[in-house]
This record gives structure tokens, C-alpha cells and sequence, in this order.
């Protein structure tokens, strides 16, 4: 019920009440008010009919809500039936017994003897005033009898003398055209001037009397009665105008305060008689109204008290489904200590608990979340790889890692069997009988692995550190293997070992080498003038091989010691592209030009420029003895900006790699020249190695091989 | 001027005066001049009050105006008198010669003088109702101040 209507009733229900007080006033047939009932009636009618129209309009509300089943619509319809019920009940039962009360009482008023004395006492008043009539109206005739011959000079002293006889008070004598001719008695202006009617005289004048009580009263409070007698005087001479005679008399006093309270009564009687419909009618409507306002009122009321009442029905079922939907917001308290106000009260307080109870699970849920983060990512960065399988040895998870080295695809390998993964069929073998064999205990192999890549070219062998290990995870038990990628551990090994070889090798060979070569020319110093002939011829050859040989081992041994003693890389800021050029000056007249595609924006490196001159020389010289004796020869040099530094590539159209040597480039004293250490590329991939770079070998598209050097750019 | 109505009474307002209820009746008279530009002016409106009762005593019919009064033996005489009722006055410094004005006038039972009872009846019995409704005429002041003819209810 919205405030605007509360007031409208509230005032309504003021109006009412005082005119409803006016219109009972007004009824009860005294006071002011009375000339104004048909006024009151109209403003309660127009009341109730106000009040009607409001009642009609919550009704009207109430059943769309009700029909639109909005939450609290039927208690609220309950409560207004009952409050309405308890109103209407009793007040109906009132009414119904007033009316009854009413109407009863009113026709009890009104009964046959008083209406019969009444009419008897009225008959009563007339029957004396007729018999006092009748008297005054016999000595009239006897009087008017005396005066018949009565010339008219003498009749006014006749009736003086008539009226002292009889006792009467007044009487005159006129023509019947109206003439007075004389009176007599206690005649008053008034009275004088009291002619009767121009009918009676007409009648009189026919020779009829007049006899009648005639109403006298000047105003109601003071009533008069008095006699009127007119007697025709027998014509005395023919011809001449008749005469007649008038005598008043009054009523007494007393009888005529009697006779007129008699009729007072009678007449308010009847009155009174006439009117008990009407009276009926209006304690009837009075009734009526007075109900309908109560009964307006109490619904009115019962609507504005259920509306109270459910007000906070509807607040919590509003609350109920905003928690239902999540919203915690709290609800408007209802004002008071009653329980309705603590239910609210209450209901508030659970939902500020749920929200805090959400608001925690949502804290903890965020805490997990980043936990789970900070694990996935240390797993994710870990460059070994991490599996995790069900016991049917179906993938669950892998990390990053082991997508790298076992170059598969996590979200499609997951819940497939590891032995359906492409390439990977031996690898599950040996670790399914890993498991087999070892059981509860954590076991480690080292399994090489052959990794194909969508090109034969990409095959590569891996040298794998396995570890693996039961399991126990929430619903059954499963199998973590971790891997470690160790090729390049395993190929630094060698390498080392190979350093420490050279080292002694070129050691012990060096130190009979000086020796062999100095006798050898001594031999030739002291002997080459004693023969003569064909063994001079012999010698000279003889030591001349032996000179040239130990040279050539010399050196081999000095490449064995710079393999095994490179000193420390001196890193400093430099230009690429000069050293290039630079080195570059040297191939002028080599067998083979080499194409230069310098990248003008290259960034200042780190590097050491003895080493790296070493670099490209090296790399110049397998890619001018790849080419040699080709069809095709063509080298390139290109140096190019990458992520983190600059590139340098170094391409041939020579035979290329092969995949045995791929594996295994960089291994010293692997070579597919006839002729050669085998120490280039081991060197190269050493000081790369030491300048923090990167060095990949492989094939071109076209064929040849290509060998890329990423180094870092200068701090 | 005189006016005369043909007053008939209806049965319920003759039962009620032969059972000695007084009625009340009003001839209004009204001088009005109209005026354009607001509500006419009305500077006559004169009325005169006539009771009519039945005494049961003397049987006889009571027409009074005033403290002036006339007795009748049948309803139909006091009727006939009340029907052709006297000339109202008119103040003469009231009204201006030449001028123009509307009369009405208007003969009608005062339904507020009856007993309560009987103004219920009224609101809603058109029994307890006699009206003329307003007759109008034009009236300048200087002619005659007659106007026969028989104005029927």
C-alpha cells in the first residue's frame, strides 16, 4: 500500500467519522444539524463511495499480484480475509439486530388505542365546540326573530338590551349587501370590522343561516377560537333589502387551550404516523452508512495491517533469492523488537556469515590456484621433462620439458597409452619393464632414444637419464618418470676426455719428435758428401721425408695442444661484421669466392676477435674443402640480427652432412675429409661454447651443409 | 404583475396536510441584469413565504402570509388564492428606468420547512416536489409594472 493511498485513507476515515457523528446528531431530530441532514447524508454517500473505489483498487492490486504469484501475495490475501471477517461479522450481526430493533420499536409507537383516543379526544373538542355552537346559535335565531319589525333606529338599543339577556359578547346587524346597520355589545374596532364572507351573506340573503368555529389564532403560541353565528331577519316589508344578524362569540380560553392541545397532539400523532416509513427510513439509511463506512473502514484497515504484517515476508523473500543468486547484500532491517524484526535481523546476520564463509573459500580457492601456478610454472621451466601416467601406463600430465625432448604434443598425447606415441614405442618398452622389474623401488636408466623429426634431416640420437617412481595419488596408484636430456653432458664428457688425450698424446709425441728430426739432418749433414751416385740421391729423399713428416706430425701435435690448452676467451664489444671482412681479405684469391650478405644493422657483440677470426677461418675452410671438385660451388656468408644477439651463417653447396656425422660433429677426430684432424668444428663449437653462444649444424634446402652461430650482443 | 399557477397537489401532499402538516410555499421573484463580462447582476431577488395548514377543530384550510391569514372551508378555495398570489414590491431605488433586465419568478413548495421525515422522502419521492421552475421575462422598468397572463405549472 503505497503512502499517498495511506493518507487518502486516513483522511477519508477523519471525514467519515465526523460526519458520520453530524448525520447521528442530525437524526435524532434536535440540534442544528437537522436542516442540513439531506447535506450530510450526500458527503457520507459520497464518502463511503470514495471509500468503495479505494477498496476496489487494493482489491484490484492484490489479485493481479496474486495471480502474478508474487512471493507473500496469499498470507497477505489470508490476513485480509480475516482481519476483513472479524470486522464485517460483528458488524453486520449489529446491524441486522438494530434494524430489527428499529423498525420494531418504531411501528410499537403507533397502535390502535392511542390512534382511537386520540381521534376520540379530537371528536370531543368538536362536540363541545358544536354544542356551544348550537346554543349560541338557537338564542341567535331567537334574537333575530325579536328583531324581525324592528325599525333600524331602534335596533342597535334591542341588541344592546339582547346581549345583557343572553350573555353573548358581541352581535350586529347588517343589509345583506354588507351595510352595517347597528351593533351591539362589547364591539372592538377589530371586531367591527369582522364582516362575514360575501358567500354568507349571499346565503343568508336566500334565508340560510350561518353557524361555524372560526380559527382566530394570530400566531401559533396563542391560540383563539371564536363563534361565528349569522340568522337572516324575516323580511318585514317586501322591497326593501333583508337584514341579518352576526353574533361572535369567543371560545373560552381553557377550552380552547384544550381543544387546541387535543389537536396539537392528534395532528403530531398523525404526523408522526404519516411519517414512520420515512422515519424507518432515515434511522435506516443513518444505519446503513454508518456500516458501510465501518465496514470500508475495517477492510480498508485489514488491507494496511496484513500489508504490515507481510511487508517483511516479502523483504526476506526478496533476501532468500538474492543469497539464491549469490547476492549478499544485506536486506533493510525491519525497525522493532518483535519477532518479524529479528527474523530479519537474523536473516542478515546468516548472510553476512555465508558471505564471509564464500569469501574465505574464494581466499583459499586463490591460494591453491597460485600454488598450483607456482608449480605448474617451476615444472614448466624445468628443462627436464615430467610425466606423470595412470597405472595403465596412459599419459595424466607432462610438463613442457618432456614435450621438448620427446618432441610430442601434451594436449593430444593425454590418456593415451605412452607406447602409441609416435617414436616413442621403445622408450615405453624400457620403461614399462623398468617398472616391471624394479616395483615399489625408484629406479634411473640412461636410454638412448633415436628422435625423428618430420624430416629425415632432423633425426637425432638422445641420450636420456630416466628415473622413475610409484606413485600415490588420491584414487589409485600411478607412475612418475622423469628425464633428463644428458646428450650434451655425455658429448662435453667425451669431448673432455679427448682434450686430456690430446694433451698427454701430444706430450709424449712431441718429445721424440725434435730428436728424430735432428738426426735426420744430421744424417743428411754428414753423409750427403760421402755418397755419391744414387744413395746421395737415396739419402737426400730419405731425410727429406723424414724432415717434412715430423713437420707435418708437429703440427698435428700443435693442433692437439691448442684443441686441449685454448686459453679463456678474452669477451669484449666488438663488430662482427669488420672481423668478417677482415677475415675475408685472406679468401681473395681462394679457389672458390665466398658471397657476402652483411646485415648493415647488426649489433655490436661480445666476443674474443682472435678466437672468433679462428671461427670463421675454420668455417671457410671446411666449406672451401666441401666445395672442391664439385659441380656447383658457392659459399655464403650472411650475418643477420636475431633475438639476443647476432647470427652468423656459413653455407656450402658441398655434399652436406650426414646423419651419423650430424650426431656426432662436433666429437673431435670425426671427419669426412680424406685428409684432416677432425678437430675444426670440435675447436668451433669450443670457443662458441665459450662465448655463451649457440652453434647448430644441418643441412641447406638445396643441399650443402650450414652451420649458424648465434652470439650475444655486447652488454 | 400577476402571475397565476394551477397548483395541484400530489395524494402523499394532501394526505399530509388533511393530517395537519403546515406546508410552506415560496414565491421568489428575481430582477437580474445581464452583464458580459461577469455574473449578472441581480439587484432584486425579493421572495414571499405562504403556509398552508388544515385545522382539525374548525375544519377549515389556513393560507398565511405573514401575520396576514385567511381561512377556507375546502382545500380547493385556500389552493386558488395561493395560486394567484399577491404582487410582490419592488424598491424602485433599486432599479434604474430604461434599463433592461430579466425577471423571473418562480413558485415552489420549501421542501427544508417540512418535518425531517418528510425532507428524506423528498430527496428521492418526486411526490413531495412542486416546482414551477424559473419563468423569465424581459422587464424595463418604466412601463406598467403589470404583466397578466396565466403562467401554468
Amino acid at each position: 500500500m503505497s503512502g499517498r493511498l495511506r493518507y487518502i485513507l486516513f483522511a477519508t476515515f477523519a471525514l467519515s467519522g465526523v460526519l458520520l457523528y453530524l448525520l447521528a446528531t442530525a437524526s435524532a431530530n434536535t440540534g442544528g444539524f437537522t436542516r442540513h441532514y439531506a447535506l450530510l447524508l450526500k458527503l457520507n454517500a459520497a464518502i463511503a463511495v470514495v471509500m468503495l473505489l479505494v477498496i476496489a483498487y487494493l482489491l484490484a492490486s492484490l489479485w493481479r499480484r496474486y495471480r502474478a504469484k508474487q512471493f507473500g501475495t496469499q498470507l497477505m490475501a489470508r490476513l485480509t480475509l480475516m482481519f476483513a471477517l472479524m470486522a464485517i461479522i460483528p458488524g453486520t450481526l449489529v446491524y441486522t439486530v438494530s434494524v430489527q430493533f428499529l423498525s420494531r420499536s418504531i411501528e410499537s409507537w403507533f397502535n390502535v388505542r392511542v390512534d382511537a383516543s386520540l381521534e376520540s379526544g379530537l371528536t370531543l373538542a368538536r362536540t363541545t365546540l358544536d354544542a356551544m355552537l348550537q346554543d349560541v346559535a338557537g338564542r341567535s335565531r331567537l334574537m333575530a326573530q325579536e328583531l324581525t319589525n324592528v325599525p333600524d333606529a331602534s335596533i342597535g338599543a334591542l341588541l344592546g338590551r339582547m346581549i345583557d339577556q343572553t350573555g353573548l359578547q358581541e352581535a350586529a346587524v347588517f343589509t345583506t349587501s354588507g351595510r352595517l346597520i347597528a351593533t351591539g355589545g362589547t364591539v372592538s374596532v377589530r371586531f367591527a370590522l369582522d364582516m362575514p364572507s360575501a358567500q354568507i351573506l349571499a346565503d343568508a340573503a336566500r334565508g340560510r343561516g350561518y353557524a361555524g368555529v372560526e380559527n382566530v389564532a394570530q400566531s401559533a403560541d396563542k391560540p383563539a377560537l371564536r363563534m361565528r353565528v349569522v340568522a337572516p331577519i324575516t323580511l318585514r316589508l317586501l322591497g326593501a333589502e333583508p337584514r341579518v344578524l352576526q353574533v361572535l362569540q369567543n371560545v373560552p380560553e381553557q377550552l380552547t387551550a384544550s381543544a387546541e392541545s387535543v389537536q396539537a397532539g392528534y395532528r403530531d400523532y398523525q404526523e408522526l404516523s404519516l411519517s414512520r416509513k420515512n422515519l424507518r427510513e432515515i434511522y435506516a439509511v443513518t444505519l446503513t452508512l454508518t456500516l458501510l463506512l465501518a465496514l470500508f473502514g475495517a477492510i480498508a484497515t485489514a488491507f494496511y495491517l496484513s500489508n504490515r504484517l507481510s511487508a517483511p515476508l516479502s523483504l526476506l523473500a526478496q533476501g532468500t533469492e538474492a543469497v539464491a543468486q549469490g547476492d549478499f547484500t544485506p536486506r533493510a532491517e525491519i525497525a522493532g523488537r518483535d519477532e518479524l524484526g529479528m527474523l530479519t535481523q537474523s536473516f542478515n546476520r546468516m548472510t553476512r556469515q555465508l558471505d564471509e564463509a564464500r569469501a574465505s573459500v574464494r581466499q583459499r580457492e586463490a591460494q591453491l590456484e597460485s600454488a598450483k601456478g607456482y608449480l605448474e610454472s617451476i615444472l614448466a621451466n624445468l628443462t627436464a621433462g615430467v610425466m606423470v601416467f595412470d597405472p595403465d601406463m596412459r599419459l595424466a600430465t607432462a610438463n613442457q620439458g618432456a614435450e621438448t625432448i620427446l618432441a610430442f604434443d601434451a594436449s593430444q598425447a593425454q590418456w593415451k597409452p605412452l607406447s602409441e606415441l609416435p617414436g616413442l614405442a621403445d622408450f615405453a618398452a624400457r620403461v614399462t619393464d623398468a617398472f616391471k622389474q624394479q616395483g615399489d623401488r625408484v629406479w634411473q636408466q640412461q636410454i638412448e632414444l633415436t628422435r625423428r623429426g618430420p624430416r629425415e634431416a632432423d633425426e637425432r640420437s638422445l641420450t636420456l637419464l630416466v628415473r622413475g617412481s610409484r606413485l600415490e595419488v588420491a584414487g589409485g596408484q600411478g607412475y612418475i618418470v622423469v628425464c633428463d636430456d644428458i646428450s650434451e653432458l655425455v658429448s662435453a664428457q667425451r669431448s673432455a676426455a679427448w682434450g686430456e688425450v690430446a694433451q698427454r698424446l701430444a706430450h709424449e709425441i712431441k718429445n721424440p719428435l725434435t730428436p728424430i728430426q735432428l738426426s735426420a739432418e744430421r744424417l743428411q749433414m754428414k753423409l750427403a758428401e760421402k755418397l755419391a751416385g744414387p744413395d746421395a740421391e737415396i739419402l737426400a729423399r730419405g731425410t727429406g721425408m723424414i724432415v717434412s713428416q715430423v713437420t707435418a706430425m708437429k703440427n698435428m701435435v700443435d693442433d692437439f695442444r691448442e684443441y686441449a690448452r685454448t686459453p679463456p676467451a678474452a669477451l669484449a664489444s666488438l663488430d662482427l661484421n669488420a672481423l668478417v671482412r677482415e677475415v675475408l681479405g685472406l679468401y681473395e684469391t681462394a679457389a672458390t669466392p665466398v658471397a657476402l650478405h652483411l646485415d648493415p644493422a647488426l649489433p655490436a657483440i661480445q666476443g674474443d676477435s682472435a678466437q672468433l677470426r679462428q671461427v670463421i677461418h675454420n668455417l671457410l675452410q671446411n666449406a672451401q674443402d666441401a666445395v672442391a671438385g664439385g659441380a656447383r660451388t658457392d659459399i655464403e656468408l650472411e650475418t643477420a640480427r636475431a633475438p639476443g644477439g647476432a647470427r652468423l651463417t656459413v653455407a656450402d653447396s658441398g655434399p652436406g652432412f650426414s646423419q651419423k656425422i650430424i650426431a656426432r660433429a662436433f666429437e673431435p677426430y670425426v671427419t669426412t675429409k680424406a685428409r684432416g684432424t677432425g678437430l675444426g668444428l670440435a675447436i668451433v663449437k669450443r670457443i662458441v661454447d665459450d662465448h655463451h653462444g649457440t652453434i647448430e649444424i644441418g643441412n641447406r634446402e638445396g643441399g650443402g651443409a650450414r652451420v649458424s652461430i648465434l652470439l650475444r650482443a655486447a652488454a | 404583475m400577476v402571475v397565476e399557477y394551477n397548483i395541484e397537489l400530489s395524494p402523499r401532499l394532501e394526505e399530509a396536510i388533511n393530517k395537519g402538516v403546515a406546508l410552506f410555499f415560496n414565491f421568489e421573484l428575481e430582477l437580474a441584469r445581464p452583464r458580459w463580462y461577469w455574473f449578472d447582476e441581480k439587484p432584486v431577488e425579493i421572495s414571499q413565504t405562504y403556509r398552508l395548514s388544515y385545522h382539525a377543530l374548525t375544519r377549515q384550510y389556513r393560507l398565511s402570509a405573514g401575520t396576514l391569514y385567511q381561512s377556507f372551508n375546502s382545500l380547493g378555495e385556500a389552493l386558488r388564492l395561493l395560486a394567484r398570489p399577491r404582487p410582490l414590491p419592488i424598491e424602485r431605488a433599486r432599479i434604474r428606468n430604461g434599463e433592461t433586465y430579466i425577471a423571473s419568478v418562480r413558485m415552489r413548495l420549501d421542501v427544508n420547512q417540512l418535518p425531517k421525515p418528510f425532507q428524506l422522502s423528498s430527496l428521492t419521492n418526486r411526490e413531495w416536489t412542486l416546482d414551477s421552475d424559473w419563468k423569465r421575462f424581459p422587464f424595463r422598468p418604466e412601463a406598467p409594472i403589470v404583466n397578466s397572463g396565466g403562467e401554468r405549472k
